[in-house]
């Protein structure tokens, strides 16, 4: 089943000699489950991409379908709700709350629609990211991995339809990349959860259903690895 | 308070309502202004023609008359309503009280009627509005609900706003999502049967056709010799069938999700000495080396027999891939999220354009050998998948092979 749609999605940066083209009449459709990775040389225009697709950057030209939803046919109040409810994004650098504790933080895009936490469904998620004793911890008196995973759960815990990750574990070490990957994968065979992933490791891409090639703001190649 | 004041139907109605209150309470303090500035009219016009009519008489009286107007003196008054009571007048209709008094009472009786009207039919009225406007959404979340029930998935309801019932209709929208998905799956797994059934048919076939030919050929009757060839041949025909029957029975089953899984627990190493044990005949066949590596007291969570069944698949793909001699290795490890088995060989390795399809049922990859059907891969695939774990391979034309299943703990609901 068809979940994102994006449809020759250009961005330009700038105008005249300084014109950068960073995305070049993308297109592409993924299903709901799959994992797809995307690869590409530094510039290539892959984080763009990724960030066109979570509703945070608007491409020059063209459109993003989530869900049917076209987002940016969507004023930005709309827009912003729309991204809590359907889109987790996870980033090299975490981008946590740091006054918010481990709890908060990820609890936080259910708070800001005012929903009820569920406990028992928190408490398991926190076992799973192996965070039950750091609950009350701010991110600073946690480990860069530990940060990661709080990040993972703050954008698995509104079931999104959509996660994002932006280098996942660019900031991390092989034993924390691996894990981070595994718990990222595990809630792609377990939940269906799709799943899009920026990267640099060939090891980590070829874990995927999918690996995307960028180059020049352009999809250079798409590989299916398993079916 | 603050839960409610996220809904913007609630925000609005409590704008109205505020706007209505200060309305209301400008209206109330102007009335009493107006009232108050009527009677002070009527008391002063009427209290000018008293002074008037007196002074008309007694031209003396005027300061005297000033002086009670500025502040009347209580001997004054006595004197007075002494007077008055005589011409049977009481002080409750003095002569201020004619027709000017009770027109501006009247006047207020009016005002007062009419604001009690807006104090109490604005806000019903606006509650009302409110209450229509809320059934309404309810109606077209409904409607959608009804549409989807007939099977037309293709609406969106989301309307991306802040509030409880755009909540709703986001979580209603992901349940139409996942009905969506299974109908999709459910008519994929038409197709998929229909698939399965025709392989089945073929790969029957094959030694369906041999056997009836062998037996075509006894009728002759030929001599004790070629018999005894023909016998052994449409043994090991039936034999093959057997084998794919029963392979094939389990891979539905697997397949069908009839299957439960139980959830043992129990040492890696266990789980991998008996699939080694199984395969000794074809391992000391082709003379092949099997190394262990792994933490001896690792324990695996997952349904024992099953998984075996899994490992002993891969392992025999390992063998039939691996030359002579070879090298077959084994790692296993257990940490706080999954578990995890890695079997390698140092053989021909797989076609990099077979690989994707290598776990599809009945997928013979160009390096497959004649016996070769295409399930041992698909079952163990098949197995891991319903046990919510995952299985990869990593391959280089010429330099092996390398298996990784993966069974994850307790996963998050």
């Amino acid at each position: 089943m068809e979940i994102l749609r994006v449809e020759q999605v250009s961005k330009v940066y700038g105008r005249g000699e300084t014109q950068v083209n960073a995305l070049d009449n993308v297109s592409f459709t993924v299903n709901k489950g799959e994992f797809v990775a995307i690869v590409g040389p530094s510039g290539s225009g892959k984080s763009t991409l990724l960030h066109i697709l979570g509703g945070v950057d608007r491409p020059t030209s063209g459109t993003v379908l989530i869900e049917g939803t076209n987002i940016y046919a969507l004023d930005e109040t709309q827009l912003a709700i729309f991204r809590r409810r359907q889109i987790g994004l996870i980033y090299q650098f975490f981008n946590l709350i740091p006054i918010l504790n481990v709890k908060e933080n990820i609890t936080l895009p259910l708070l800001l629609d005012n929903r009820q936490v569920d406990d028992k469904r928190l408490d398991e998620l926190l076992e799973t990211l192996g965070l039950s004793d750091r609950v009350h911890h701010l991110p600073n008196q946690l480990s860069g991995g530990q940060q990661q995973r709080v990040a993972i759960g703050r954008a698995l815990i509104n079931h999104p339809a959509l996660v994002l990750a932006d280098e996942p574990t660019g900031n991390l070490d092989s034993k924390n990349s691996k894990e981070i990957i595994d718990l990222l994968k595990m809630s792609n065979r377990l939940y269906h959860q799709t799943l899009i992933m920026i990267t640099h490791d060939h090891n980590i891409a070829l874990q995927a259903d999918r690996i995307i090639t960028i180059e020049d703001g352009r999809i250079l190649k798409d590989e299916v690895i398993r079916s | 308070m603050l839960r409610l004041a996220k809904n913007p139907e609630v925000v609005k109605l409590a704008l109205v309502l505020t706007v209505l209150f200060m309305f209301v309470l400008l209206l109330a303090v102007s009335i009493t202004l107006f009232s108050g500035y009527q009677l002070q009219q009527t008391l002063s016009t009427s209290q000018a023609a008293f002074i008037g009519a007196v002074l008309e008489a007694y031209p003396d009286a005027e300061r005297g008359l000033i002086q009670q107007v500025k502040e009347a003196d209580q001997e004054a008054i006595q004197t007075g309503e002494a007077v008055l009571a005589r011409y049977g007048f009481s002080t409750d209709h003095l002569l201020y009280g004619g027709e000017a008094v009770r027109q501006t009472t009247k006047l207020n009786g009016l005002l007062y009627a009419c604001l009690t009207v807006v104090v109490f039919t604005a806000p019903v009225g606006l509650f009302f509005l409110f209450l229509s406007r809320q059934y309404r959404k309810i109606r077209s979340i409904n409607n959608y609900l009804r549409r989807v029930a007939a099977g037309d998935y293709s609406l969106a309801i989301r309307d991306n706003a802040e509030g409880e019932l755009s909540l709703l209709k986001n979580e209603l929208y992901k349940i139409t999502v996942m009905l969506k998905e299974q109908a999709e799956s459910l008519n994929q797994d038409k197709i998929r049967l229909a698939n399965f059934l025709a392989d089945i048919s073929h790969q029957l076939k094959t030694p369906l056709t041999s056997l009836i030919m062998l037996s075509d050929l006894l009728e002759d009757d030929p001599d004790e010799k070629v018999k005894k060839e023909f016998l052994t041949r449409i043994r090991s025909q039936l034999k093959r069938m057997e084998w794919l029957t029963t392979s094939l029975l389990k891979l539905s089953r697997l397949e069908a999700g009839t299957v439960s899984m139980k959830k043992d627990t129990f040492k890696i190493k266990d789980l991998v000495d008996r699939a080694v044990e199984a395969l000794g005949i074809p391992l000391e066949l082709k003379r092949q080396t099997v190394q262990l590596e792994g933490d001896e007291g690792a324990m695996m969570t997952g349904d024992f027999n099953w998984t075996l069944e899994a490992l002993i698949n891969i392992l025999k793909n390992h063998i039939e891939h691996t030359p002579e001699q070879g090298l077959i290795r084994i790692t296993y490890e257990e940490n706080p999220i999954f578990t995890k088995i890695s079997t390698a060989d140092n053989g021909v390795g797989i076609d990099p354009q077979d690989l994707p399809y290598i776990f599809n049922r009945f997928f013979r990859g160009k390096n497959a050998s004649e016996d070769s059907v295409g399930i041992g891969l698909a079952m163990a695939y098949e197995i891991i998948k319903q046990q919510g774990g995952d299985i990869t391979v990593n391959s280089k034309p010429h330099e092996g092979t390398q298996f990784t299943i993966t069974l994850y703990k307790q996963p998050i609901s």
